[in-house]
């Protein structure tokens, strides 16, 4: 392989369709040291490892079920008192009846009967125009 | 006293194959701590080594390892079965090994194309010597290759490793690295070349032995 080659393959820099070839062909090549990497031997892990990770994969169980159950009740339990909240702020703002007799009364009671006035007057001279301009 | 006890690589255990793995998992997602102990079983020598390997430190790699199986089977609901399981799992072991790498602010070796040799030593065509069989890995050969792994940077080694020693694909790899598919084979090349610098000064001591590590 060729030194400008590889000092593209060592700068990590995009090579050519030609060059990428002969990289595949070196690699082909390096077959053997692949060989050798793979019956490196394996290193297994003590019966105590094991016991130790299966304590932990037991206690990873129960404590996915807790968090869950925290989960459901405190998720439950912030409903409620956004429910119980929403109810105490209608309750307060909701419009009352005026009192008999108050000046809230009597300012309604005088509004509705402008209106209907209002309602009359208009019939009426609705019907004197049409009937002026025929 | 060492708690690992050597397995050469021919009594590696075989992976297990899709069908297997996929009912494996779906009795899993039903809680059956036996069918998560049977890939446990099938991955915990290949994942240790991995770790081991990567980070370099004998406590620290039996304690990333259980907590890739820890990670694993709190996550096993997101598995989606695109990669196979074994794939999976180097991805949760690489991703732990470069966080534990992080933390630790470790300064990795870097292989540049000098380190590997000054002239094309490490480029020259590994012939019978390096079979395997033939050298029968005697222990000084594991040493040797051992140490020409422990003394490349980080990166060259992660491609190594997955691509050499796990049979990870270079799709695979680029994805879980990372990188593009170019990159993977150019790490490779330069990791294998690494290889051949180190093992081949002991095949032959004529040649010059590296100066690092």
């Amino acid at each position: 392989m060729d030194k400008s080659l590889l000092q593209k393959i060592a700068r990590e820099e995009p090579l050519s369709a030609e060059e990428s070839l002969r990289l595949d062909q070196a690699l082909d090549v390096q077959e053997p040291v692949a060989n050798l990497v793979a019956h490196l031997p394996e290193d297994a892990p003590s019966l105590a490892w094991r016991s130790e990770l299966n304590q932990r994969l037991a206690h990873t169980k129960v404590k996915r079920r807790q968090f869950s159950l925290f989960r459901w009740g405190s998720g439950a339990l912030a409903a409620a008192a956004a429910v119980t909240a929403l109810v105490v702020v209608v309750s307060n703002t909701a419009p009352k009846p005026a009192a008999k007799g108050s000046v809230e009364e009597v300012i309604l009671s005088a509004h509705r009967d402008e209106g209907v006035a209002v309602h009359v007057d208009w019939s009426d001279s609705l019907d004197e125009a049409t009937l002026g301009s025929l | 006293m060492s708690v690992l006890s050597g397995v050469y690589g021919l009594a590696r255990k075989t992976p297990l194959d899709s069908a297997t793995e996929q009912a494996l998992v779906a009795k899993c997602r039903q809680n059956d701590g036996e069918a998560f102990g049977r890939i446990v079983d099938a991955y915990q020598n290949r994942v240790l080594g991995f770790v081991l390997r990567m980070v370099r430190h004998e406590e620290e790699a039996l304690d990333v390892t259980q907590e890739v199986f820890v990670r694993a089977f709190q996550s096993l609901h997101r598995f989606d079965g695109r990669a196979s399981l074994r794939t999976w799992l180097f991805r949760i072991a690489y991703n732990l090994c470069v966080d534990r790498s992080r933390k630790r602010e470790r300064t990795p070796l870097q292989t540049t194309l000098d380190a590997t040799g000054d002239g094309e030593d490490g480029f020259e065509t590994p012939d019978q010597r390096w079979n395997p069989e033939v050298v029968a890995m005697g222990d000084e050969l594991v040493a040797v290759a051992e140490r020409a792994v422990e003394t490349m940077s980080e990166k060259l080694r992660v491609v190594l490793l997955l691509h050499d020693k796990e049979g990870l694909g270079y799709e695979e790899i680029a994805q879980m690295v990372d990188i593009p598919v170019g990159t993977v084979k150019s790490r490779l090349f330069l990791a294998r070349a690494h290889m051949q610098k180190w093992v081949g000064a002991y095949l032959d001591p004529s040649t010059e032995v590296p100066n690092h590590g």
